[in-house]
């Protein structure tokens, strides 16, 4: 069943193995890499990196003396701090509401809280478009970076709350038990045990809000803020600059790139957080909240009402404006919405397939070279969807011509967009999960694909199931790869919906906005559902 | 057991959904291969320009040549025009339609374009089209002012250049990173000389640094709504934007022309060519003849569009000034070029 492992440390980007690497595959119990999930996670990688292929390939076109002259001047300066500043407030915001958010929906008796975890992760699904314009109109001076940290806080913090619910979820409760008993203060516990517990989930899902925000553009656009993203969209479409563009994108890249590097200093020499024990899971205890109920109800309505309530009376708004256009709709809200649900299922299988090896790989297999892998892998997640799928027009085009605008290339440009964050829910749910229980049943006889399907993928569904719903969320807005990848004739809701908006019909464009919305609760719902039937079993 | 089982169970399940999936309308992509089955060709059009008036110029013509279906991919024309770009002579696209002339250029440029029927050439007046006959001119627009009802019409700038002067300091509004903005750029340029639009550039820039709006449709609404007195855009937003308020008399500005031969009074050419890849040359050619025709000029005189049609004898919307009376400076049409000088000079402006 083993044959051929010893060949791992012999692949491709092994030549070389460094001391660390060769101590890491000695330390780890029972590590030595199937090639099977070498090979998965090689391939996986690789079709993720595509879009960096290309960067380097159009932005070599134009040799180094022009790109010198795009590259280090006062608007580059500027971006970067913008970029910079905003990522860091962002990050840090998204991280404190998603937790506190999380810890009210899973360890405290507050009422209602089925309805508020699928509340507060439904702006994920909310179009930029339409956050952006209703703040701004709402508020027609809120422009720059206030506008910006604002509206992104508000959209962008589900990326974090999922996650860090999940690792709540199944973290176990017996170490904070034992805190409590040993005197320390709720407070103490919190800090010194539950926040430890959740560090997996609480990183990753900061690292993709990070991403998240240096790949963004619509929300800027409307609010009037530049970043790296909204002038590699002028550079590619306004100037026909692609070698800028692409300079700028490498930018973006070594930007994210730091961000993974820091995020490999935070999360640093931590020890295995899964259960250590056997024994039957036992759900932890909810907190009473007493007279407590008031203030965190209120922090929840306020979180969805700015978040929720805001974007969804705009839309109230448009649907009463009673403006007549003549622009035919391409496709009906009904067929709309079936493709995009189709694609958007499609999509987040397909991510969760390309994660799921990546994310076996670093945490069975930890070691310099599943990190690397892991890297770029996530560091895609910093990149716009217009340079994605510019990349993969450019690769389609020269070498898979067949599957040009075809709905195999649209599912793979989604997948590669939205892997990193299945890749971080598949991880840090994977941290709970002990291998000895897979090794048990390797030792039991199973083969590993058994044990795998049979043991681990149960023991980490809570995370395939968030990481789908992540993925499916974010299909369903998504709007530049799409109007470059969909196959010409068919339209997604948000197509659509930017076809009308962008002819100013905001009353035709409305019901597409509110069935995007509509379409987003369902995962939210489910997820919520579906985790409330694991307690009670 | 049973949670295993729908473990396994929803991505095969995803997967056979894809397969049959793939071959059904509902994700697209097999429309082509089922127009050749049924005796019809299909026609891929990528266009730029306002998708209203191209839906109902499609269907026009697709009744008046029922063995043609026309499939519109609607996306900025530099999107499309890079995207183009990237395709190369693989384009599954037979037609551009652009809404600038230089989007069509940079296509051109690169050898994508094919020669455009003689026929719609000759029917377009020479100025209109392209210079090396491999686009038609199918709609235009002028560049003006949109000017908020406070400010009176004796203090409405006449000349582009004007616009760059201290007194208009957080009064105007323009966007950048419009492709409408170019041909002014590149007109003032070739007028006066690469330096002095920077210059006025710069002070432009100045002018309008609590205002550097991210489209024409911002600035427009933002004039309309008094947040700002004027703002540099073609003059069709405008009634565009009057529509959105309920009426030319509703709304809460009006539109400003430059003085008779202005430099910076330009105007541009939205048109339309076949791809040199196209399969299908002879449908394309007569979709692009339709389009220079009456009844599609007439289709686009009438839409909200408001632009000028460029077939002579055909009217523009009524409640627009006729083309003959508009006199925008003298700038060609090869001489707005593919917009690379007007990039540059956006781009040492630290504007894009």
């Amino acid at each position: 069943m083993q044959e051929g492992a010893l060949a791992a440390p012999s692949s491709p980007s092994l030549t070389q193995p460094s001391a660390a690497d060769v101590a890491a595959l000695v330390a780890a119990r029972g590590a030595r890499r199937p090639p099977v999930l070498i090979g998965l996670s090689l391939a996986a990688t690789a079709l993720v990196l595509l879009p960096m292929a290309f960067l380097v390939y159009e932005a070599a076109q134009s040799g180094w003396a022009p790109l010198q002259h795009l590259l280090f001047r006062s608007l580059t300066a500027h971006l970067l701090a913008n970029t910079v500043e905003l990522a860091i407030c962002v990050t840090t915001l998204c991280a404190i509401i998603g937790t506190a958010a999380a810890y009210a929906t899973e360890r405290t008796d507050l009422p209602l809280r089925r309805m508020w975890s699928a509340l507060i992760v439904i702006p994920l699904a909310i179009p930029d478009f339409i956050v952006g314009y209703t703040w701004s109109s709402l508020w027609p001076s809120l422009h720059g970076l206030t506008g910006a940290v604002l509206v992104m806080t508000l959209s962008l913090n589900p990326l974090v709350y999922l996650p860090v619910k999940a690792a709540l979820r199944g973290a176990d409760p017996g170490l904070e038990e034992a805190a409590r008993s040993l005197g320390l203060s709720p407070l103490a516990t919190f800090r010194r045990v539950t926040l430890h517990q959740i560090r997996p989930a609480l990183i990753g899902g900061s690292l993709v809000v990070c991403l998240a925000l240096l790949g963004e553009f619509g929300a800027f656009e409307i609010l009037r803020f530049q970043t790296f993203t909204t002038t590699i969209f002028t550079e590619f479409t306004v100037a026909f600059s692609t070698s800028a563009a692409s300079a700028l994108a490498m930018v973006l890249v070594l930007l994210g790139l730091g961000v993974l590097v820091a995020r490999h200093f935070a999360a640093g020499r931590h020890g295995r957080v899964s259960r250590a024990g056997g024994g039957a899971r036992r759900p932890p205890i909810r907190h009473r909240l007493g007279l407590r109920v008031i203030p965190v109800t209120a922090g929840c309505l306020a979180l969805t009402g700015l978040s929720l309530g805001v974007p969804i009376s705009t839309l109230g708004y448009w649907m009463t404006r009673n403006q007549p256009t003549t622009l035919p709709a391409v496709a009906p809200v009904p067929t709309a919405a079936e493709t995009t649900v189709l694609y958007a299922v499609l999509a987040a299988a397909g991510a969760i397939m390309l994660a799921l090896p990546v994310a076996l790989l670093v945490e069975r297999h930890p070691g310099p070279f599943s990190k690397v892998l892991e890297s770029f892998t996530l560091s895609v997640q910093g990149l716009p969807g217009l340079v994605i799928a510019m990349a993969l027009i450019f690769f389609a085009v020269r070498f898979a011509f067949p599957l040009y605008q075809s709905p195999i290339l649209m599912v793979a440009a989604y997948s590669v967009l939205f892997c990193p964050l299945a890749l971080v829910s598949v991880r840090a749910s994977l941290a709970h999960a002990p291998a000895r229980l897979e090794e048990t049943a390797r030792s039991l006889g199973k083969r590993p694909l058994a044990a795998l399907v049979r043991v681990t993928l149960p023991l980490i569904a809570p995370g395939l199931a968030a990481g789908f719903c992540l993925v499916f969320l974010s299909v369903v807005t998504e709007l530049t790869a799409t109007l470059l990848l969909l196959p010409s004739g068919v339209k997604t809701l948000a197509a659509q919906f930017w076809a009308f908006q962008n002819d100013q019909s905001y009353a035709a464009a409305a019901p597409y906005a509110t069935a995007i919305v509509a379409i987003a609760v369902v995962p939210g719902y489910l997820l919520g559902v579906w985790f409330d039937k694991k307690r009670g079993a | 057991m049973r949670r295993t089982t729908l473990l396994i169970a929803a991505p095969l399940s995803a997967i056979a959904l894809a397969a049959t999936a793939s071959g059904c309308s509902t994700l697209g992509g097999t429309s082509a291969t089922a127009a050749q089955a049924s005796g019809t060709t299909n026609l891929v059009l990528y266009s730029g320009q306002h998708e209203q008036t191209t839906a109902l110029l499609v269907s026009a013509f697709e009744k008046l040549n029922p063995t043609i279906k026309v499939t519109v991919r609607s996306n900025d024309e530099g999107s499309l025009a890079q995207q183009l770009l990237q395709e190369g002579s693989k384009s599954p696209a037979d037609l551009f339609f652009a809404e600038n002339s230089p989007a069509l250029e940079q296509v051109q440029e690169k050898g994508l374009l094919a020669k455009a029927p003689a026929e719609a050439l000759a029917a377009v007046p020479a100025q209109y089209d392209s210079p090396q006959s491999d686009w038609v001119g199918i709609t235009a627009r002028v560049t003006c002012l949109v000017v908020s009802s406070s400010v009176p019409a004796s203090q409405v700038p006449t000349s582009a250049l004007s616009l760059a002067d201290p007194k208009w300091k957080g009064k105007l509004a323009f966007a950048g990173s419009e492709t409408d903005l170019q041909p002014m750029i590149t007109a003032l340029a070739g007028k006066y000389g690469t330096k002095a639009a920077t210059d006025w550039l710069n002070g432009l820039k100045a002018n309008a640094a609590a205002h550097l709006l991210p489209d024409n449709e911002t600035v427009t609404k933002d004039v309309d709504s008094g947040q700002v007195q004027i703002g540099v855009v073609d003059n069709y937003y405008w009634y565009r934007q009057a529509v959105d308020d309920g009426g030319f008399d509703k709304a809460h500005s009006r539109i400003g022309y430059f003085a008779a031969g202005d430099p910076g009074y330009v105007l541009s050419v939205s048109g339309i060519a076949t791809l040199a890849s196209s399969k299908h040359k002879d449908a394309a050619a007569s979709f692009i003849k339709f389009l220079a025709s009456p009844p599609a000029q007439k289709i686009i005189a009438d839409s909200d569009s408001f632009e000028y049609p460029l077939l002579p004898g055909s009217a523009a919307n009524a409640a627009m000034p006729a083309l003959s009376t508009l006199k925008p400076g003298t700038i060609a049409i090869d001489q707005l070029g593919d917009g690379s000088t007007a990039v540059s000079l956006l781009q040492q402006a630290q504007l894009l």
